[in-house]
C-alpha cells in the first residue's frame, strides 16, 4: 500500500464525503505517486492485456499533491464518472 | 577543501556526461557505461543481461534520453536483463511477462520517452503486467530521470 495514502488517508475520507466521491472505490482503486503527490487511477482488465505493448495511460480519476503542509485535490474529467456516489 | 575535491576538479566533476537531463536539453553524450550498454542494444526488442551493478534506472532514464525510445528492467538475483523497445512499447505482453517471473525476474522499472510528470502516467499495461510478478511495486522513469511509483493492482 502507498505510504503516503496511509498517511493522508483520513483527509481523503474528509475530501470523498464532503463532495460526494466514493472513498472505499478511492482506496481500492490503482495508485501512482511522486514524492509529495497521489494519483488515483482507472484500470480495466481487458485494456491490459497486450502489457507493455500498448502504453495507453490508465485514467487518472483524482489527483491529490501536498503543498505548504495541507493536501490538494483535483478532479478529473473522469471524476465523476468513475467515482460519484 | 577536503582532498577529494583536489583529486576531482570542477572540469572532472558535474559535466552532466550521463545524466538524463543534460544529454536532453545540453545535448551532452551518455557516459562510457551507458555508451556501451546502448550498443550493445542496437534496436527495438534487443535484449542483453548484464551484472546488476553495471546499470540502474537513472541509466534507463539517459538511454530514454539519448534514443526517445522506451527500455525495461529486469532483475533476477545480481544480474539485469534490459529490453529496449521503440517510441510508445516494449515487446512485454502477458506471455512474456509471466515467463519472466517463473525465471525468477522481478520488473525493477520502465521508462517512459518524455518530459512531462503526466507522461510517467501508468498505463494499463503496465498494471497489468505488474501483477505477472511476485512484487507490490515498480517505476516508471521519465527522460528527465523523475520518477513515480505504481503499486499492484
Amino acid at each position: 500500500m502507498c505510504k503516503l495514502f496511509n498517511q493522508w488517508e483520513s483527509e481523503i475520507k474528509d475530501y470523498c464525503n464532503k463532495n460526494n466521491l466514493d472513498f472505499d472505490k478511492v482506496k481500492t482503486s490503482p495508485k501512482c505517486w511522486g514524492k509529495n503527490d497521489i494519483w488515483i487511477q482507472h484500470t480495466t482488465g481487458e485494456k491490459g492485456q497486450k502489457g507493455l505493448l500498448d502504453e495507453t495511460p490508465a485514467p487518472i480519476i483524482l489527483m491529490i499533491s501536498e503543498k505548504n503542509g495541507h493536501l490538494e485535490f483535483e478532479q478529473t474529467e473522469y471524476t465523476q464518472h468513475y467515482l460519484a456516489v | 577543501m577536503s582532498i577529494n575535491n583536489i583529486d576531482f576538479p570542477i572540469e572532472q566533476r558535474n559535466t552532466g556526461k550521463g545524466q538524463p537531463n543534460a544529454i536532453l536539453h545540453t545535448g551532452r553524450p551518455l557516459n562510457n557505461r551507458q555508451q556501451k550498454l546502448l550498443e550493445q542494444l542496437p534496436g527495438y526488442d534487443s535484449q542483453i543481461i548484464v551484472p546488476k551493478k553495471s546499470v540502474n534506472m537513472k541509466d534507463l532514464s539517459a538511454l530514454t534520453a539519448e534514443t526517445g525510445d522506451e527500455f525495461a528492467l529486469f532483475t533476477k538475483g545480481r544480474e539485469r536483463l534490459i529490453i529496449r523497445g521503440n517510441s510508445n512499447s516494449v515487446n512485454i505482453d502477458m506471455t512474456k511477462a509471466k515467463e519472466l517471473a517463473e525465471q525468477g525476474y522481478k520488473w525493477s522499472g520502465h521508462t517512459h520517452p518524455g518530459i512531462t510528470a503526466l507522461i510517467m502516467q501508468a498505463s494499463d499495461g503496465d498494471y497489468a503486467i505488474l501483477d505477472c510478478f511476485d512484487q507490490q511495486y515498480s517505476v516508471i522513469h521519465n527522460s528527465k530521470g523523475e520518477y513515480r511509483t505504481f503499486e499492484r493492482r
